[in-house]
């Protein structure tokens, strides 16, 4: 039976932005995770009530909302796709519903800074998630990420000594982990860490750190990605039609599915990014991948 | 889709390899019967040692389990700066499942890091593959910072076995022989009252005179002969090479040569990898001139002229000898046969542009192409 929660979250979407419409329909699995109960998850920081009721008229309210900002709904909007997206890979994105539910009720309040808020925390839940590709072995604590880091540590330099082909994809996931880390983003760098792991052919055992070594810390200092709208396109457009040829394993999918979402979402420079990962693990060089 | 863009990539750069106009220089060639400068380096669990594969060839063995094992070491940026490079090796793989990247297979890797960045040239390959060649060709440019070759299975599981690995650059290729372990007289010793020293240049070509004080009084080497039938049958131990061959220089004479002969007075045999040979008889008169004889011969020019003390003529003359192989030549020997005992000051193999590798076909145990009605 669909819950009412999940049934009124996606009514509202449709109302707010008609392109909703049109992804949904093009995916027809999409009624059966709305009709997926959503569960009450303790390591949510959404409140267990977030996502319980939305009324009609709390809808129809972050309709306005949403259709007066579209980079907020662009935003909304590609959180959606990339739940729908994790689910169909077998992930389970009921906390990232919660979220958003708790988004539209902020939006029918009137409360624009939650809305946003609540939005970006579904965004950090998908990060967290593994991006969809692997499982998040870390808790998200600046330890967890120590001992990601002792774990891939021995790839990782083995890969920047040997200018391997394989490491430059590795190189950027282990930046931004490095940058996200100093940010107080530890969760969303154990993720990065987890899929940089898994590009990289696997961890290896190592005994427990308790803070990430120098080398990792001084990653940090990378200057972050820019690009026009276009550029971004361009990446991401060819991202995916490699994906499409290649046929690639599930952790350079997700590679490539975070590039779009981004760009769906309104942010160029972050679809950049991830194009850039996702066109490296594709075996696209660096000079190449700049040169579009 | 993966194999054919392989095969693409591996065509269009043998294509680009065909194109050089350029003579060529080995840069490296290893035959895999040691692991000398080279580094094992891995990741995950791993082997890595040498094999013998049939007809007497070796390899080197590299099994991951999931990780990656690379055999690897950095070219010499005084070789490959501003060169075109190409690489090329024998390759045989087993059960090599490719890993999450499209990178994550065996390879032959060439990492070029420069002020623009870093390059990457790879001949890629995974599955079971029974002997073959892979290569690709790589430029290096002039202010490139580091070189590395590394041979492999990156993050990937399977075996992968590598043979005969050449890679030369586009520059003209000459390489004097060390004859330290061949040398087995001085010039003194033989009579002979004049003799080079340091460096004979012939046409371009620079043969290096051995220093007699730093080979226990010997200069050159000398075989059996007519007059001499207590002397070496043959060279003692096979003078290594080690690179690629258009051309093999001897800077030599006949001890008491005549102005011909019906039979050769030695008989020099080139060994190349794979088990090819190459012969040259050494004909008085026609490959091989008289010591002191101040005219050219058919295939002997004069490179070197002095006089002894009563003004006799003392000379040496060049002998070319022009060998078709595309494997590396891995030594020289020679032996007597019926004439004027030979005396061989220097030895310099010289390279040409490298023959065009075969796009396609098949090669056998020892990586030679053959046709399908062999």
């Amino acid at each position: 039976m669909m819950s009412q929660a999940g049934a009124t979250t996606w009514r509202l979407v449709k109302l707010a932005a008609p392109a909703a419409i049109i992804a949904w329909a093009a995916v027809s699995s999409w009624y059966a995770w709305q009709a997926r109960p959503i569960r009450s998850s303790t390591s949510s920081p959404l409140p267990p009530e977030g996502a319980a009721t939305v009324t009609p008229e709390e809808q129809a309210a972050a309709a306005k909302l949403f259709a007066g900002v579209q980079d907020r709904q662009q935003r909304f909007l590609a959180v959606v796709e990339a739940a729908k997206v994790q689910e169909r890979d077998g992930a389970d994105a009921d906390a990232v519903r919660e979220a958003l539910a708790a988004a539209m009720k902020a939006a029918a309040a009137g409360d624009v800074e939650a809305v946003d808020a609540r939005i970006a925390t579904a965004e950090r839940m998908l990060d967290e998630m593994g991006l969809g590709g692997s499982s998040v072995a870390a808790g998200g604590t600046a330890a967890a990420v120590a001992g990601m880091v002792a774990r891939i540590e021995p790839a990782y330099l083995l890969g920047r000594e040997l200018l391997t082909e394989g490491h430059a994809a590795v190189e950027k996931l282990v930046r931004r982990a490095s940058r996200d880390l100093t940010t107080g983003e530890p969760g969303r760098a154990a993720a990065l860490l987890q899929l940089a792991a898994d590009l990289s052919g696997g961890e290896t055992p190592a005994p427990a750190a308790a803070t990430v070594p120098e080398w990792f810390t001084a990653l940090a200092d990378a200057p972050p990605t820019t690009a026009t709208q276009a550029e971004a396109e361009a990446a991401v457009s060819l991202a995916e039609a490699m994906a499409a040829s290649e046929s690639p394993a599930p952790p350079v999918m997700t590679l490539v599915k975070r590039a779009r979402r981004e760009l769906d979402a309104g942010r160029p420079n972050e679809a950049y990014w991830w194009a850039g990962v996702a066109l490296n693990a594709l075996g696209i060089a660096e000079e190449a991948v700049a040169a579009r | 889709m993966r194999k054919a863009l392989i095969i693409f990539f591996c065509i269009t750069t043998w294509r680009l390899a065909e194109g050089l106009s350029c003579p060529a220089a080995t840069v490296l060639f290893s035959p895999f019967d040691s692991l000398a400068g080279w580094s094992v380096r891995s990741v995950g669990a791993s082997e890595a040692g040498i094999v013998h594969r049939p007809n007497s060839m070796q390899a080197v063995e590299l099994t991951s389990r999931g990780g990656t094992v690379f055999l690897t070491r950095e070219l010499p940026l005084a070789d490959v700066a501003g060169c075109r490079l190409t690489v090329n090796c024998l390759v045989e793989s087993d059960a090599i499942v490719p890993g999450v990247q499209l990178s994550s297979t065996g390879k032959v890797h060439l990492a070029v890091e420069s002020p623009e960045g870093l390059a990457h040239y790879s001949a890629r390959f995974s599955g079971t593959s029974p002997l073959h060649r892979e290569g690709f060709s790589a430029d290096v440019p002039a202010d490139a910072r580091r070189v590395v070759l590394n041979l492999g299975l990156e993050a990937c599981s399977g075996t992968a076995r590598f043979g005969r690995l050449v890679v030369e650059n586009d520059k003209r290729g000459i390489h004097p022989l060390d004859l330290s372990q061949t040398a087995n007289a001085g010039h003194d010793q033989l009579g002979i009252e004049a003799f080079p020293s340091g460096t004979v240049e012939w046409e371009g070509i620079p043969f290096r005179i051995m220093n007699a004080d730093d080979h226990d009084g010997s200069d050159c080497f000398r075989l059996r002969g007519i007059g001499h039938d207590d002397w070496p049958a043959n060279t003692a131990s096979p003078i290594p090479a080690g690179t690629c061959a258009s051309a093999i220089y001897i800077l030599h004479g006949a001890l008491g040569g005549r102005e011909t002969s019906e039979t050769p007075s030695a008989i020099w045999s080139a060994s190349f990898a794979g088990g090819q040979d190459n012969g040259l008889s050494l004909f008085e008169g026609r490959e091989i001139g008289a010591i002191g004889r101040t005219e050219d011969a058919e295939n002997w020019q004069v490179a070197w002229q002095s006089e002894a003390a009563d003004g006799r003529p003392v000379t040496f003359g060049v002998t070319k000898w022009v060998v078709y192989s595309d494997a590396p030549l891995v030594g020289l020997s020679c032996r007597a046969y019926n004439g004027a005992p030979p005396v061989v000051l220097a030895i310099t193999v010289v390279e040409e542009p490298p023959a065009p590798p075969q796009e396609e076909g098949q090669f056998d145990e020892m990586g030679e192409g053959f046709s399908e009605g062999e």
